[in-house]
């Protein structure tokens, strides 16, 4: 700012003939921005801070919101760790987490090396747009869709599979077996997400050149994936994995509509079984516990993925 | 020349397919929203004889409500988040003053907090402020958590904006405000469209948070509503279908509208 001549000179003449009235100035400023960070700062005290604060503090209590509550120390996390249910939950949300980090950055992964591959770039971008599609509608209308695409018996992918002779009759979500697989299922062949769109904007990247030159060198495929492209794309991977273990431990919406968590909780998850003790059997205190688990372990995860995968990224370099 | 024919083929084939597969599932939603029960059950892929119109207005009738609660819980939202976002954006991006690093890793620190965690305790201050069941006890916290992402992108975008410009503004003697409104706010339309676009989807697809802070039917949210749809109407798949339909549009039409700005919103920075 200053080193423009003229601001400078004005700058000089004016601190010159009045000092304190700059001074009052400036300070007049820095109220002016403190006011106007006043708005923000109260709406996230109250609807941030607070309630944060707030899980973390009657996590200690046998919380009775609106009566006496009573402090019980570490008791709520001590029933925690013995409640099978909530054990159960995070074996549930470990499998979701590790098919969201294989299979799910896998086959967006595959698919746009193939779709970079395609040479006529009309033809690439009408096939890019029809496998994003899936993106734009809504997240509730899929789940919806595909609980009623695998009705039990008679729903439209168990006669999908019958005429195509492959087996059928499965009772997908009212099974125990089945129930978790079904509700993963849900989106296939997950390609239209995130993770697809990052991976296609790095592989389009790359200089078609390093490409070329791989291919006249004779580099096999399996040489130039694991030597130019997956190195190149470590960046963009360890983003997703920490996103993804992020969106999987508060993935909740599908067995809310669809499955309850059961049947006999089998697609229990932490955050629904923290809801049901919450809103169904009034265990706020203990509720409180179990999201202040859940946020300890999402956040433990995510540094531990996070500096693995930097390790790794270095080791590509 | 030709085996490279041939793979390109196979190539776009396999593409696709996949891109079918993908796509299949919402085909057959907008195949069965014009069947009736008897069509349905008879053949999955049938095309309807009829075209059984009705279905949308027999749908539009159940689930309006929901839709325009919904689309004004999102305007409401989206405004109180462009708001304050840029007006804590402007003041940390273009000013110094103590403590403003402090400031902004305090709202960024905030985006660490899963939404399950604060969850409970919020419920209950919602509670406590007698906003239950109002359309508030959404607005509210959609703000709240909404600028937090908004001052993360727009910061950035304010910093990033030539300096030039704004000395130029100051020397003819715009005092801040101008600077703000005149020059910042029309400069950032691509910013503001992404924040606007995430925080409409945000608001679309939430159902968690209103599914426990509304209970009475006339301030159902769509998704809410849809789901509420579902379990009433059963039977009549043509009409739940057609309900689903109608609930995806807005959507469609943001992304049809959008994704360009979507697109750079979600990759753009983040990795770079």
């Amino acid at each position: 700012m200053k080193d423009s001549a003229e601001m400078s000179i004005t700058e000089a003449r004016m601190s010159q003939s009045s000092l304190p009235r700059v001074r009052n100035r400036k300070r007049l400023l820095l109220l002016t921005l403190y006011l106007l960070l006043v708005p923000s700062f109260g709406m996230l005290g109250v609807f941030g801070y607070y309630p944060a604060f707030s899980a973390l503090l009657h996590a200690f209590y046998d919380w009775h919101p609106g009566f006496r509550s009573t402090f019980v120390g570490l008791a709520n996390f001590e029933q925690a760790i013995h409640d099978p249910i909530f054990i159960r939950s995070f074996w549930h949300v470990f499998l979701m987490v590790l098919v969201g980090i294989t299979v799910g950055l896998a086959v967006p992964f595959v698919v746009a090396e193939l779709l970079v591959a395609v040479r006529n770039p009309r033809v690439q971008s009408v096939l890019k747009v029809a496998l994003i599609v899936p993106m734009a509608l809504p997240g509730i209308v899929t789940i919806l869709l595909w609980g009623a695409m695998l009705e039990p018996t008679q729903g439209v992918v168990d006669q999908f599979l019958k005429t195509l002779g492959l087996p059928h009759s499965f009772n997908w979500f009212g099974s125990p077996h089945l129930a978790l697989i079904s509700i993963m299922l849900i989106g296939f062949p997950w390609v239209a997400g995130l993770p697809f769109l990052l991976y296609l904007a790095a592989l389009q990247a790359i200089p078609s050149e390093i490409r070329e030159a791989a291919i006249i060198d004779g580099a096999s495929v399996v040489h130039r994936l694991t030597r130019i492209d997956i190195p190149l794309v470590m960046p963009q991977t360890r983003l997703l994995v920490v996103l993804s273990i992020i969106g999987q431990m508060q993935n909740l919406i599908p067995m809310l509509l669809l499955t309850q968590g059961g049947p006999d909780f089998a697609t229990m998850v932490p955050a629904g079984w923290a809801m049901d003790e919450a809103f169904t059997d009034g265990n706020w205190g203990y509720a409180s516990a179990l999201s202040v688990i859940l946020f300890i372990v999402m956040l433990v995860v995510s540094v531990i993925s996070w500096i693995l995968t930097s390790n790794r990224a270095k080791a590509y370099m | 020349m030709r085996p490279r024919r041939i793979r390109q083929s196979i190539l776009i084939t396999v593409l696709s397919l996949i891109a079918l597969v993908g796509i299949a599932p919402y085909l057959f939603m907008l195949l069965t929203s014009f069947k009736n029960n008897a069509e349905y059950y008879k053949s999955y892929f049938a095309i309807p004889k009829p075209f059984h119109w009705e279905n949308y207005l027999l749908a539009w009738r159940q689930i309006s409500d929901y839709f325009l609660n919904s689309l004004i819980v999102a305007v409401a939202s989206i405004i109180g988040v462009l708001v304050l976002g840029a007006i804590s954006s402007f003041v940390m991006a273009r000013y110094e003053f103590p403590a403003k690093r402090f400031l902004y890793w305090m709202i960024i620190a905030l985006m660490s907090v899963p939404g399950i965690t604060t969850l409970i305790p919020l419920f209950i201050l919602i509670k406590n402020m007698g906003l239950i069941d109002h359309r508030l006890s959404l607005i509210l916290p959609y703000i709240a958590t909404g600028q937090i992402m908004s001052i993360f992108l727009m910061r950035t975008f304010f910093e990033n904006l030539p300096e030039e410009v704004f000395e130029a503004a100051t020397i003819d003697g715009a005092n801040g405000f101008r600077l703000f409104w005149n020059l910042a706010i029309p400069l950032s339309k691509p910013i503001i469209s992404t924040i606007a676009m995430i925080s409409f989807l945000g608001v679309w697809n939430d159902y968690v948070w209103p599914s426990v802070v509304i209970a009475s039917n006339q301030l159902r949210t769509i998704t809410i509503g849809l789901a509420f749809f579902q379990g009433e109407f059963l039977t009549e798949w043509g009409q739940l279908f057609a309900g689903y339909v109608i609930a995806s549009i807005p959507l469609l039409i943001v992304f049809a509208f959008g994704m360009r700005y979507f697109v750079s919103g979600l990759t753009g920075g983040v990795v770079k």
